[in-house]
């Protein structure tokens, strides 16, 4: 009863919501980190994260369609490779969706710097205040509102493309020459480091369940906001590295590191002088934006774990007075502070992409898993074109790319990994007896798989 | 000819329909629908497996004077975000053709049809006649003058408006008929409906300023307080194409 009444997003709701949760930090605070690794050659860098994000879109497309429910990309995963890479891959998607809110919330206390007087050590604080308030405000209960989000979505992008016009005439064409690897790592390492710009294609997969025709908006919207997003980040950082003095870039920023705010750094020229309140103004209200869509998508995956046994059960109760999973999300808001408070504002990022990276690696496997399992439940209305070869690329492209990005990272992933599996193995082992979709490749016919265990 | 009519709750802790417009309606098919709404931080699946027994023991008791009055009832329980669409495809799915936007009310003797010059005349005739069945409350056919049209035209959409309902089996002695010369369509009903216990009408093509400040039905039940009934567009066979 009820089942298809409760989809009612449409193709424009998907495409805005899908880069609703892309815009932001991607452009508004990390072209200059990425500047300090490659030089002018970032441009590239965009690209080809973004080519190897496409695979995992794909693939997740195809999956999308097969199992509608939310908490998206953990579910697939658990579907296909069982319980134990399923924790893994929904605490390494949880944390790298609340590491990104993290980077975001401290890039938007960084702009409200640049029109609010108040001294460059309150960017932290400022942050620590804004998580509390989207925090709050989700365990309250915010009304869906395609409309809102249209409107936030369709400013900012009129803003790219005005600043994008109105830079392309004052950009110093010196600065594009010579166009090589100019900075203190290469293109790769900052494929890997930007790779999280395209984190927000995840949010559709979240939200399957609500997607009207999904065989047909789902693939359409990922590919389409994912195709529209490579354009936007080759064009504004472009113009970014145009419009400013290479050292503004680089150690512009706090504590004499990179810019936080590099589109407001040379956008005084812009739009009659007006530039840099414009853009900070834009920048306030996408990161805010995404912050709070980071919070509400995160929380998702704690929910799906829980309603899976790999988590406490109470960490799906829906509070009566606000109709909120509040524990779930009071949880991931809990951690979006801690990390806020405690680390550093580089790790944030780097991390968020380094989990990224595993995730969306595991995700091409789980299409593969599937494909070559044939699992009776699975029957997707979307199969995704080039299999397996786009896949097999989307993963080697991925472990490239994470073996690039150096210690921290490294040990990021390597640590989320073994959390994970010690999760397993303490909590969710003795809880649940379902097998992935890999396990009848084994010959192992027992538990048959199924999409839900729950209903 | 039957006519069904959607009955929108909204959960948790429905507002009961007015026992006499329970009466009144019991002569049409109903169909109950509770809508529970949720914020976009909660999957729908997961509020469903949560409340979904207390929400059909609510709407069960909400449903059951319909059943007592003698109306055949259909329940429906949805968890979702946004109303206005969940209801609507409701209507589509069960094939109703009116929607109740209720109102608190201590009778249903006296009741206001504004009628207009276009659209499915004969569905709202036939259902406000279904509707009478039963009750036997007095009806007044209301056409207001507008821009190009004469009185003469007026009297016209009333007169053939009666004639039809009185084909439908409506006793003639409950129908009157009244036309006003005015400039403000919507003002001159939304007037008119104070001096009535409740409103039947046609739904009208949705224009801009009603997304935004609400249709005629939302203000008659806002500012004059009382209940009406929206008979729907036909959306599939409509003769004027304004579907």
């Amino acid at each position: 009863m009820g089942g298809d009444l409760e989809r009612d997003l449409g193709f424009v709701a998907v495409l805005t919501i899908s880069m609703g949760a892309m815009i932001g930090s991607g452009v508004f605070v990390l072209p200059a980190l990425g500047y300090k690794i490659a030089g002018n050659a970032v441009v590239v860098a965009y690209i080809l994260a973004g080519l190897v994000v496409l695979p995992a879109a794909l693939s997740k497309a195809e999956m999308a369609t097969a199992m509608p429910e939310s908490g998206g990309t953990y579910i697939f995963i658990d579907r296909a490779m069982g319980p134990l890479v399923g924790t893994v891959a929904g605490i390494g998607a949880w944390f790298s969706l609340v590491f990104k809110s993290s980077f975001a919330l401290v890039g938007l206390g960084a702009y409200l710097l640049l029109f609010v007087e108040i001294p460059a050590t309150l960017v932290k604080p400022i942050a620590l205040g804004l998580g509390t308030a989207i925090v709050v405000l989700n365990v309250v209960g915010t009304k869906q509102s395609s409309q809102l989000q249209s409107v936030i979505v369709t400013a900012v992008v009129a803003t790219l493309v005005g600043y994008v016009v109105n830079g392309s005439f004052l950009v110093e064409a010196a600065r594009y020459r010579p166009f090589d690897v100019t900075g203190d790592g290469g293109v790769v390492t900052a494929a890997a480091f930007v790779f999280v710009s395209y984190a927000g294609v995840t949010k559709i997969a979240s939200i399957a369940e609500e997607v009207e025709d999904p065989g047909k908006n789902i693939p359409r919207g990922m590919l389409a906001s994912m195709g529209i997003m490579m354009v936007v980040y080759t064009f504004v950082v472009a113009v970014v590295i145009g419009l400013n003095d290479p050292d503004t870039l680089v150690y512009g920023g706090p504590d004499g590191g990179p810019s936080l705010t590099p589109m407001a750094d040379g956008a005084a020229v812009l739009f009659g002088g007006a530039g840099v309140a414009v853009i900070s103004v834009v920048a306030v209200l996408a990161l805010t934006s995404m912050a709070n869509a980071g919070v509400l998508a995160s929380s998702r995956f704690p929910l799906a774990m829980a309603r899976d046994s790999l988590l406490p059960r109470r960490l799906t109760h829906v509070d009566r007075r606000f109709k909120t999973p509040s524990t779930a999300i009071a949880f991931t808001g809990a951690l979006l502070l801690v990390l806020i408070a405690f680390v550093p504002v580089v790790d944030l990022a780097k991390l968020a992409s380094a989990f990224q990276i595993l995730v969306f690696s595991l995700v091409n496997l789980a299409l593969v898993a599937f494909r070559e399992s044939d699992v009776p439940f699975y029957e997707p209305t979307f199969r995704a074109p080039g299999y397996p070869y786009v896949q097999i690329v989307g993963l080697v492209g991925g472990l490239v790319l994470l073996g690039q990005m150096g210690t921290i990272p490294l040990l990021g992933a390597a640590g989320i990994a073994t959390g994970g599996v010690v999760l397993y193995l303490v909590y969710g082992r003795s809880r649940t007896e379902r097998k992935g979709a890999l396990a009848t490749l084994f010959g192992d016919d027992d538990g048959a798989v199924q999409p839900t265990d729950r209903e | 000819m039957t006519h069904r009519l959607v009955v929108p709750f909204e959960l948790p802790d429905p507002q009961p329909v007015s026992s006499v417009l329970v009466e009144a309606l019991a002569s049409l098919d109903i169909v109950v629908v509770g809508h529970y709404g949720l914020p976009e931080q909660t999957p729908p699946a997961v509020a469903r497996e949560q409340f979904e027994a207390e929400a059909k023991e609510q709407l069960a008791a909400v449903a059951a004077p319909f059943e007592a009055a003698g109306a055949s009832v259909t329940t429906r329980l949805v968890f979702g975000r946004d109303r206005g669409k969940a209801i609507d495809q409701i209507a589509i799915e069960e094939n109703c053709d009116g929607e109740l936007d209720p109102a608190p009310t201590d009778r249903v003797d006296r009741i206001l049809v504004p009628i207009p010059d276009t659209g499915n005349i004969d569905r709202l005739t036939s259902f406000v006649t279904v509707f009478a069945e039963g009750h036997e409350p007095s009806v007044t056919l209301l056409h207001v003058v507008e821009g190009e049209e004469t009185d003469a035209d007026g009297e016209a959409v009333v007169a053939d408006g009666r004639e039809r309902m009185v084909d439908h089996g409506i006793d003639p002695g409950t129908v009157d008929t009244r036309v006003v010369t005015d400039t403000d369509h919507d003002a001159v009903i939304l007037d008119a409906a104070a001096d009535y216990d409740a409103v039947v009408m046609g739904e009208a093509t949705p224009t801009v300023v009603d997304r935004i400040f609400g249709t005629l039905a939302d203000k008659i039940v806002n500012q004059a307080g009382k209940p009406v009934v929206v008979v729907r567009r036909n959306h599939a066979e409509d003769d004027d194409g304004s579907a």
